[in-house]
């Protein structure tokens, strides 16, 4: 690793390769060496099979000036020699990048960047989430827009799918799901209340969600935690019955995602309020309420001040028409409660892939990510997946730096198989997207 | 000069046989390749030195097309001749 072979080291490493004699290579090394250095001195040319060929060229005369005096001069015409490395030996020395292709880019760049994100926001639910966040206050939708959602991600997956990939997938689809019904009842309740009271709005309306929240709590059976086909079956009913119903289609539109995180998050707070109401009876709930805000437990202190700007939100959000189809939707409390369970389950199920054991490695001259990528996925290909999962701290792609540590992800959690051509063809999409995030 | 007359040369002016001289040869270009591979300079003092260098990526026009290519990084052979060899050339 960058050191200097000098002749007699050179003679070593030939001795062992060839299984000469010591003395028989140096002569020959010797020998070998002034040839080359006579036939170029004499000015001919040189060519050593699979080594390469030593060219001359001519150098014309041409004018410079001398830096001293500034005089005009004269530099005479001479030879220079070059080398010109053979097809093979060229080869094989550039065989690491061998596999990286000339590629067109387009002139507006912006598309690919724009994948990059798409990438790596459904890669990450919490990436997923923050951007919604900071658009919530603009985001009312009628609720109906969320069972369009949900549909669209779900019919796949349940039946085929038992891996540890496709559960994310699912994860996130019953998330969504598990907000909807939710949200049904929350508006439900604060239309009820809305013609009554009008200023104490939130409170009522997160007792509601926080006495429904309890059942699935009880129900919640550890046993079912690893089966999706148990978690998905109680919602298909809910599924078809959402597709029979013409309006949510009519509306279903790019707000809907928005949307349902927005009531996710409002969700979680009443999961928050849940637990209060299991430390506290039930009419100190108002004063427990501001604590919760003012000094947050760890899960809910990220999410606390969007959710303030929640219920307020869903307030707004009820207007005279849209009561009917909430109420209708409540309707099935059953539904309602299989999926919070489902929802609460697959919190559960979540943190457990992202826990395994590290694998790290580390940057060299002649390991580089594709021949880690090689070493543990058993493709190069894949190398974009260890890049991705390092950016932070190695910088251009072709720029990284002998010694680096890196961690190498599970494949599984971008939800890749090696042996699946379609998910090698995106990897090399999100090679292509990285290098181009430095342009 | 080719590689046939090369070998003749050393085999006039050594004692091994032809065909040693061109598994010599072989195993030459072999230890070499390796040796640069590893990012290793080869250094001969009559000749010069041999280094492997990175050519970075880069983005270039193609000539006829006018196209936009990005061109993969690459790594090439570089031979920087000796002093001594470029004293003899003048």
């Amino acid at each position: 690793m960058n050191e200097k072979i000098t002749l007699p080291s050179l003679v070593n490493l030939l001795a062992a390769k060839s299984g000469y004699p010591k003395k028989q290579c140096e002569e020959f090394l010797r020998e070998l060496f002034n040839t080359i250095v006579n036939t170029i001195s004499d000015g001919e040319n040189i060519k050593i099979k699979g080594f390469g060929t030593f060219k001359l060229i001519d150098v014309e005369p041409r004018k410079s000036v001398n830096v001293n005096t500034g005089e005009e001069i004269e530099i005479p015409g001479h030879k220079k020699v070059t080398f010109i490395p053979s097809k093979e030996l060229a080869e094989t020395l550039n065989a690491p990048f061998a596999m990286f292709p000339t590629k067109e880019i387009d002139e507006n760049t912006d598309d690919t960047l724009l994948e990059i994100e798409q990438l790596a926001l459904q890669n990450s639910t919490e990436e997923y989430r923050l951007p919604d966040d900071s658009e919530e206050p603009d985001s009312i939708v009628p609720l109906s827009h969320c069972p369009a959602l949900s549909h669209t991600v779900t019919p796949e997956t349940p039946e085929t799918s038992e891996t540890a990939e496709t559960a994310k997938r699912i994860e996130t689809a019953e998330i969504s799901e598990a907000v909807e019904p939710a949200d049904a009842i929350i508006t439900a309740e604060t239309v009820e209340t809305a013609e009554t009271v009008e200023t104490v709005i939130p409170v009522p309306a997160s007792q509601h969600i926080s006495k429904d929240l309890k059942d699935p709590k009880v129900l919640n059976d550890p046993k079912d935690l690893n089966d999706p086909k148990v978690l998905n079956d109680p919602n298909d009913p809910n599924d078809l019955e959402v597709l029979n119903d013409p309006i949510p289609n009519a509306h279903s539109g790019t707000k809907t995602s928005r949307f349902g995180t927005g009531f996710f998050c409002g969700l979680l707070t009443a999961a928050a309020i849940c637990a209060a109401l299991i430390f506290l009876p039930l009419d100190k709930i108002h004063e427990f309420k501001k604590s919760i805000f003012n000094a947050p437990n760890k899960s809910t202190s990220e999410l606390a001040d969007s959710t303030k700007t929640q219920p307020v939100k869903s307030q707004v959000a009820i207007t005279a028409d849209s009561t009917k189809k909430q109420k209708s939707d409540s309707l099935n409390p059953a539904t309602i409660k299989n999926s919070e369970a489902g929802k609460e389950k697959l919190e559960n199920i979540a943190p457990t892939p992202a826990s395994d054991k590290p694998v790290y490695d580390t940057i060299s001259k002649t390991r580089y990510l594709t021949t880690m990528a090689k070493a543990h996925y058993g493709n190069f290909n894949l190398w974009p997946y260890i890049y991705e999962e390092n950016k932070s701290i190695l910088g251009h792609p072709d720029r990284i730096r002998p010694g680096t540590r890196v961690v190498i992800p599970d494949l599984s959690k971008y939800g890749i198989d090696p042996k699946n051509p379609a998910d090698i063809k995106k990897a090399k999409a999100k090679g292509e997207a990285i290098y181009s995030r430095y342009k | 000069m080719d590689n046939k007359t090369l070998v003749d040369i050393i085999y006039q002016n050594t004692s091994a046989s032809k065909d040693d001289i061109f598994s010599l040869v072989e195993a030459l270009t072999q230890v070499v390749s390796e040796a640069l591979q590893d990012g290793d300079t080869v250094a001969i003092p009559s000749l010069g030195n041999f280094e492997p260098k990175m050519r970075m990526e880069r983005v270039a026009i193609h000539p006829s097309s006018g196209k936009k290519l990005l061109i993969p990084p690459k790594l090439t052979l570089a031979f920087k001749p000796s002093s001594t060899l470029k004293q003899k050339l003048r």
